[in-house]
């Protein structure tokens, strides 16, 4: 792609003919490349390819002095912007002053790469409002001044540019200043999250470990009153007169107070002998018999042989 | 060091099968709740008995699904499965037997030593 210079109307020109050419007549082809013409002769350096929007605006009220109609300016307003989409497509444009898009260095026309896609779209998306808007002052739906005036919507609304720059070119800039960021939150984030993990994992909170700590406990505590359970059915006593673990530990001769704190004495049976008691922190009702230890929550039973 | 890109839809997809792996795991290993045996069952109705420090004088369907609540709420329909063919209490404790539902062939003979 040769890069755009201001020598190059006339090739946009012939662009836009040959691509107009399939859709107009002959004779609203010949009237639009007129107006083009006489609108490059009112811009700047007499060159649309290098003109701004507030130069089409001011060429086209100075078009509008020289007698051309409010209705032909409107219509020549879709050919300009076809005039410079050819002109954009060929590669002969930098800047599009209409869609207001900016070419890339070396991105050849009709090309785009992979990160352009986002920014694309939204191009697209803006294209489309601004057909709606296009529609909308050709439909007399929108009243505009002066023939130019979607553009003027389009400039001063700023929703079509908002869009492109907001999403599209301050985002991918940041994105790309940003790219250390990402990184860092890329190594970052698994690090972060072994370590709470492991945090999680030998903390007082993982149910895993505490289960297994409380499993260890009871299982101390249940072999002390396995061997008080054995010791029972040789002490004469009335089941009545053993109102918790503490007493049934004096009365065989084994400290069981601490065990008194964590578990109910519901029930001794000497005749069976049997024990039954409620582990108040987690609820289960335990069967202890010799040789058998149940237990009993939340609708399961779990009867192990000793 | 050379960073791979970060692709959002396959790290997604393998943190899910993750979860989705993890949690058949864990329910594997916890333990699904896959109901009582007919025996755990008459276990219950043993325990049940075993529980007042008294057996009552006569038990009736309504009196076992009584029992068996004060165990656990969730065992009372254990009652409705176990059909009594005879029962005695006494100064030994009490004498059971009974038929559960899912083995119509077995009767059970329950007393606070265990199960027969």
């Amino acid at each position: 792609m040769s890069r755009p210079t201001e020598t190059q109307v006339l090739p946009a020109l012939r662009e836009y003919k040959r691509r107009a050419a399939e859709r107009l007549d002959l004779d609203a082809l010949l009237a639009a490349m007129a107006l083009i013409k006489e609108l490059n002769a009112l811009v700047p350096d007499r060159n649309l390819m290098t003109a701004r929007l507030e130069d089409l605006n001011a060429a086209a009220a100075e078009l509008m002095k020289r007698g051309h109609s409010r209705e032909e300016l409107q219509a020549f307003n879709a050919e300009l912007t076809a005039f410079y989409d050819a002109a954009w497509d060929a590669g002969l444009l930098n800047w599009h002053p209409i869609r207001k898009t900016a070419r890339r260095l070396g991105e050849a026309a009709g090309e785009s790469t992979p990160d352009d896609l986002p920014s694309q779209g939204l191009g697209w998306a803006a294209d489309y409002l601004a057909n709606i808007i296009q529609e909308g002052v050709q439909r007399g739906l929108m009243l505009t001044p002066f023939a130019l005036a979607v553009n003027d919507l389009a400039q001063e609304g700023g929703i079509v540019d908002d869009l492109v720059e907001r999403f599209s070119s301050r985002w991918s800039a940041a994105a790309r200043r940003l790219a250390w960021l990402l990184d860092a939150v890329k190594v970052g984030v698994p690090i972060v999250g072994v370590v709470l993990a492991a945090a999680a994992w030998f903390g007082p909170d993982n149910p895993i470990l505490r289960a297994q700590r409380e499993a260890t406990r009871s299982h101390n505590a249940l072999q002390k009153l396995n061997i008080a359970l054995n010791m029972m059915d040789s002490v004469p006593y009335a089941a009545a007169a053993l109102p918790d673990l503490a007493t049934l530990g004096a009365r065989v001769g084994i400290p069981l107070d601490q065990e008194a704190k964590e578990f109910t004495l519901l029930r001794a049976d000497p005749r069976v002998p049997m024990l039954i008691l409620r582990q108040e922190d987690t609820g289960r009702t335990i069967f202890l018999q010799p040789g058998v230890v149940a237990s009993v929550r939340d609708g399961r039973i779990r009867v192990v042989d000793q | 060091m050379r960073m791979l890109p970060y692709r959002p839809l396959p790290a997604l997809t393998a943190f899910l099968l993750f979860l989705a792996a993890g949690s058949l795991l864990v329910g594997r290993i916890m333990g699904a709740d896959e109901g009582l045996t007919p025996l755990q069952e008459m276990q219950c109705v043993q325990y049940a008995l075993a529980l007042p420090e008294e057996p009552p004088e006569e038990l009736t369907r309504g009196g076992l699904e009584d029992l068996l609540g004060q165990l656990d709420e969730k065992f009372r329909p254990i009652a409705g499965r176990v059909t009594v063919v005879a029962y005695e209490a006494g100064d030994h404790g009490f004498l059971l037997q009974a038929v559960h539902a899912d083995e119509p062939g077995r009767t059970f003979t329950v007393d606070l030593r265990g199960i027969r």
